[in-house]
């Protein structure tokens, strides 16, 4: 215990006596147990979100899925749900949920907000309880009972400024008056379910008539008894779901049931898989400074080699003198997790500032928890016994011999010492490679993905979604004439070069499609029916989103709601369904449609767009007259002169003007549409260049520092060599080529793991392969680079050698 | 013993009083004319080497000898052009060395010049073979050539047996000779040695002394660097330089 303390105390001692070596591995071991710890932070809110829930391993998800053993989540319909409740016996409660976007109106502006229907036995369920008043009763679920809602604490905020008045109030939604009864807290988030945040809870008052048993728009999670397994749940619900199929072959033919349990749901295998990737490449980052480490004390070692021999020679053993190498090593990297810790909680602040729009992690799951930690811990120790063991081992392997002799250079040890440090600085370069290839794979499917020709200008548009409440817009003709008018006036807005309007916003994250008839391609009940993605759009559409006309004409004014079913098809869809052949004139006709429908005729063929995002490939669109098809959901679309977002306050303006309830939602400008594609693959190309950038220089330190280390080993060699004749760019060459020969086997291996590791990240990637000899040639030529520039100081130092100082002090 | 050489004493011992100059049918191998090396130490100069005049003639064996610090290693590191900071002039063969270029000087140094060392200075990582090859790959020699030149300086120096062992697998003594055998592959006219034989026991201090002689009998211009008397007296020549003066320039006879 003394002689622990003894080497403690000498180790702080040490650290002391070389400021600037202990400045450099504390900044090293920060950086790489920083980002470490940081990570580490993340996966583990993400491995302890299910948490959130009591007795989470007992809740489970209930997927209704279109063939028998899917493992898809897909949204349940009422009915079944009903029917599940009633013949399961593995749950001690199931519950039902539904989203819908209503307009709340009343106090202050209208607004779209983000509703979420639910049976009473919903919330309980996930042990979630209210802030203030309470949750809706099982009286209130009940058809017909008042209406009650619950607030979440966003909205109670942004619209009540936590006024805690705000219960026994009434808020409207789609005109329908709502008593607010209680508000949930913070941490109530519900982004799982229906991936959008939830602004208010209403009671479901599910009734077995309202909903069709094809209208699967729920979901549904349910609570195992203690003493039921997933696995049997699993059994029950299949049995269920086949005797459904049988009673309503209709609607039930296929589909199945999964229980998924909600862990899985909230940290799933995918996620599993990609946490432990992205934690296996800061551990490269962390490996890559501890072998920089492990170099800068070999070189250490040497220079001490004197002082161990003396130890030695007094009688310290092999184990001893380990002991207190490793002891100064663990110091080091004791003091590089506090630092690391203090880097890791700056860099998960950053990356709550990044993720600022939608943060899955409540406050107490990201951040420095009890196994965030230990996790530190025991990486530091980890560290110190990877830089700390071969130069501790090294340098016990003292031959007194030739350590006290004057002058010996011990030149066999000094070989075996160099041998190792250009071992380790390949290992390096090997590491660092897939790394940077991984980096520069996204940015080249970034680039794919930019470059990716959508079929229309996405500059300078501004996109601004309107729905028109059907209890006020309750005829056709009411919606055709709002949404005219408003194209109208949008149009007539200065700095608005054109307008129109379309269902979905195209590339936003919502489209729909339809199956049709085509007429002469009729098929036959058991094939897969034909779809089409299915657009709704004004005259103006084509020219102001700038898709080109191909063949045929454009929408008229005359494509009236009276007049002959028009529509304007994509080129996708004339090449599939009729290929060879002019679409012009040719019907199909929607599948949803009622029968005395009349069938739909082509009049025009435009580009392919993307409409449906950009990594999809063009698929058959119908593009139908808003005239003929009055929807209630438009986006308005302007082309502007300038900036779009300086003509965004204006079009509110003139929205409103027309109707002053009517919520206006969505106004963005294309280029964010854009954005919003490409914000975690920028996320990922950030922290992965930021990830590569660090290897980078951390393997080109480490490349120096065991050039530099060379060069000194050298100075003799390098003096007989100019005493015999070189000059100074054969000592250049013989200091570089040597540099280069290690970066080169360094990269050699390192193309076989980023071979290995490309094939795995190839699946995530547009239109780039994983190997891409693009990438793989250019990351090798840069690290080859970055070699030979590390290399080039030790180099010129080499040629300022005096052979005659080198000679006569060897 | 040996006498004093200046051109004032040869002058009057071929009979020309003075009414004679001395033309020398070849060229010097070396002429030092006034060479001064100093440091410079706080407001001054430390000198170590002071008006160095002589010359050496091709097939010369000189000595330089001295007490420690008398300049001898600072002398031959200028004479091998390893050191291009002093003053005065320097000829070799007729070149201006003080007025070269650095890569002149090194071009000049590579085609001409040998050196051999107390410590040897063979490169540890290298075969024999390969330690001898050192010097021709900087003279841009063949492959082909090298290789012949190098298996012909191994069987003169009688250590083709040798060629593929390490430095430290060989005695003192034969890591010596493979220094001189580097030292002559590229048949240099002149070998500088210093303190060639100071790390030797006597009787390999003698066989390299033998072997120096021979190639100086074969017409290589040898300088040494000694403080041994006894392998001095196998030069012709001795210079005895001192607090960086030369205080004796003295032939050696022939007898000795």
């Amino acid at each position: 215990m003394n002689s622990l303390l003894h080497d403690i105390r000498y180790g702080i001692r040490m650290l002391a006596k070389n400021p600037g070596f202990a400045a450099i591995a504390l900044i090293t071991l920060a950086l790489g147990i920083g980002v470490n710890t940081a990570l580490f932070s993340v996966v583990n809110a993400m491995r302890s979100r299910p948490q959130r829930f009591p007795e989470s391993d007992k809740l489970v998800f209930l997927w209704q899925t279109r063939e028998r053993q899917e493992r898809l989540p897909r949204s349940v319909s009422a009915p079944d749900y009903l029917d599940w409740r009633e013949q399961s016996t593995v749950f001690t409660d199931l519950a039902l949920a539904l989203h819908s976007r209503r307009n709340l109106t009343g106090s202050g502006e209208p607004e779209r907000v983000s509703v979420m229907p639910v049976t009473a036995s919903f919330l309980p369920m996930l042990g979630i309880g209210a802030q203030i008043g309470r949750l809706h009763s099982v009286e209130e679920d009940a058809p017909g009972a008042r209406r009650v809602a619950v607030l979440t604490d966003r909205l109670w905020e942004r619209r009540f400024g936590r006024d805690a008045g705000v219960l026994g109030r009434t808020v409207t939604l789609n005109d329908v008056p709502y008593t607010v009864v209680g508000v949930l807290p913070p941490e109530a988030d519900f982004e799982e379910f229906f991936y959008s945040k939830i602004d208010l809870i209403t009671p479901l008052q599910l009734d077995s008539g309202t909903y069709q048993r094809e209208q699967r728009w729920f979901r549904s999670i349910g609570r195992l008894k203690p003493e039921v397994t997933v696995e049997q749940a699993q059994t029950e619900m299949s049995a269920i779901a086949a005797r459904l199929a049988a009673a309503y072959p209709d609607t039930n033919s296929d589909v199945g049931v999964w229980v998924q349990p909600l862990s899985e749901k909230y940290f799933s295998h995918s996620d599993r898989l990609a946490s432990y990737a992205l934690l296996a490449a800061v551990g490269c980052v962390l490996l890559i400074a501890c072998v920089n480490l492990a170099n800068l004390l070999l070189a250490k070692a040497t220079s001490r080699g004197r002082e161990f021999a003396v130890r030695a020679a007094l009688g310290a053993g092999r184990g001893r003198i380990v002991r207190q190498l490793l002891t100064e090593s663990l110091l080091l990297a004791l003091i590089g997790g506090v630092l690391g810790l203090l880097v890791g909680v700056w860099a998960i602040d950053f990356f709550a500032a990044s993720r600022a729009d939608y943060m899955p992690f409540r406050q107490d799951e990201l951040g420095l928890q009890p196994a965030v930690l230990a996790y530190t811990f025991i990486l530091s120790v980890a560290a110190a016994l990877i830089f700390g063991l071969a130069p501790a081992l090294t340098a016990a392997r003292v031959s007194l011999n030739e350590a006290l002799k004057e002058g010996a250079a011990a030149a066999s040890s000094g070989l075996a010492r160099n041998r190792l440090r250009s071992s380790l600085v390949i290992g390096q370069l090997a590491i660092t490679l897939p790394l940077i290839i991984c980096a520069g794979l996204v940015i080249r499917h970034i680039i794919a993905l930019k470059s990716v020709d959508v079929g229309f200008n996405t500059e300078r548009l501004l996109v601004m979604q309107i729905d028109l409440p059907t209890y006020r817009y309750d005829s056709d003709a009411a919606r055709t004439t709002f949404i005219r008018d408003a194209v109208a006036a949008s149009e007539a807005t200065p700095g608005v070069r054109s307008a129109a309007a379309v269902n979905f916003v195209p590339l936003g994250f919502a489209s729909s499609s339809v199956s049709v008839t085509i007429e002469g391609r009729e098929l036959n009940k058991s094939a897969r029916p034909d779809y089409a993605g299915y657009n709704i759009v004004t005259p103006d559409y084509f020219s102001t989103m700038e898709i080109p006309l191909v063949r045929g004409r454009f929408f008229t004014g005359h494509d009236q709601a009276e007049a002959q079913r028009v529509a304007i098809v994509n080129e996708k869809m004339a090449e599939r369904y009729w290929p060879d052949e002019d679409a012009i004139g040719r019907r199909f006709h929607l599948d949803s449609a009622t029968a005395d429908e009349q069938w739909i005729t082509v009049v025009g063929v435009v580009g392919n767009t993307g409409h449906s995002g950009l990594y999809h490939p063009p698929s058959p669109e119908i593009f139908l007259p808003h005239q003929q098809r009055p929807s209630a959901n438009m986006v308005i679309l302007a082309r502007t002169l300038g900036d779009p977002n300086t003509v965004a306050a204006p079009l509110r303006g003139v929205i409103r003007r027309m109707d002053p309830d009517l919520p206006i939602y969505g106004v963005r400008s294309m280029a964010d549409v854009l954005h919003r594609w490409l914000r975690d693959d920028r996320l990922a190309v950030a922290f992965l260049s930021g990830l590569a950038a660090l290897a980078l220089s951390l393997a080109s330190v480490g490349l120096y520092g065991v050039m530099s280390y060379n060069v000194a080993q050298r100075t003799h060699e390098i003096g007989v060599r100019v005493a015999l004749g070189a000059g100074r760019d054969d000592v250049m060459r013989l200091v570089i080529r040597r540099c280069l020969t290690l970066a080169a086997v360094g990269v050699l291996v390192g193309l076989v793991l980023s071979a290995g590791v490309g094939l795995v990240v190839e699946s995530q990637l547009y239109e780039v392969s994983g190997i891409d000899p693009v990438t793989f040639i250019g990351v090798s030529i840069l690290l080859l680079l970055v070699a030979a520039a590390a290399g080039y100081l030790p180099a010129r130092r080499a040629t300022k050698v005096d052979p005659m100082v080198a000679l006569r002090y060897e | 013993m040996g006498f004093i050489v200046d051109s004032a004493t040869l002058q009057q011992a071929l009979g020309c009083d003075g009414e004679c100059t001395i033309q020398s049918e070849v060229q010097n191998v070396i002429t030092l004319r006034n060479v001064e090396k100093y440091y410079k130490a706080g407001q001054g100069f430390t000198y170590v080497l002071r008006r160095i005049a002589f010359e050496v003639e091709p097939g010369e064996f000189v000595t330089v000898m001295g007490p420690s610090g008398a300049g001898k290693s600072t002398l031959l590191s200028i004479l091998g052009m390893l050191d291009a900071a002093f003053d005065g002039e320097y000829y070799f063969l007729g070149q201006a060395v003080h007025e070269l270029r650095a890569q002149d000087r090194l071009k000049l140094s590579r085609e001409n010049i040998g050196f051999v060392f107390q410590q040897y200075h063979l490169l540890d990582n290298l075969t024999v073979y390969e330690n001898l090859a050192i010097p021709l790959s900087y003279r841009n020699v063949k492959p082909s050539e090298c290789a012949a030149l190098v298996a012909d300086t191994l069987d003169r120096f009688q250590i083709v047996g040798k060629k593929d062992l390490y430095p430290n697998q060989l005695s003192g003594g034969q890591q010596q000779l493979v220094a001189v055998a580097r030292a002559v592959v590229a048949s240099p006219n002149l070998i500088l040695a210093d303190e060639p034989t100071g790390n030797l026991h006597s009787k390999q201090g003698k066989e390299i002394m033998e072997l120096f002689k021979r190639l100086n009998e074969q017409g290589t211009t040898i300088i040494q660097v000694t403080h041994s008397e006894v392998n001095a007296q196998y030069s012709r020549r001795i210079i005895q330089l001192h607090d960086g003066w030369i205080e004796g320039d003295e032939v050696v006879p022939a007898a000795a």
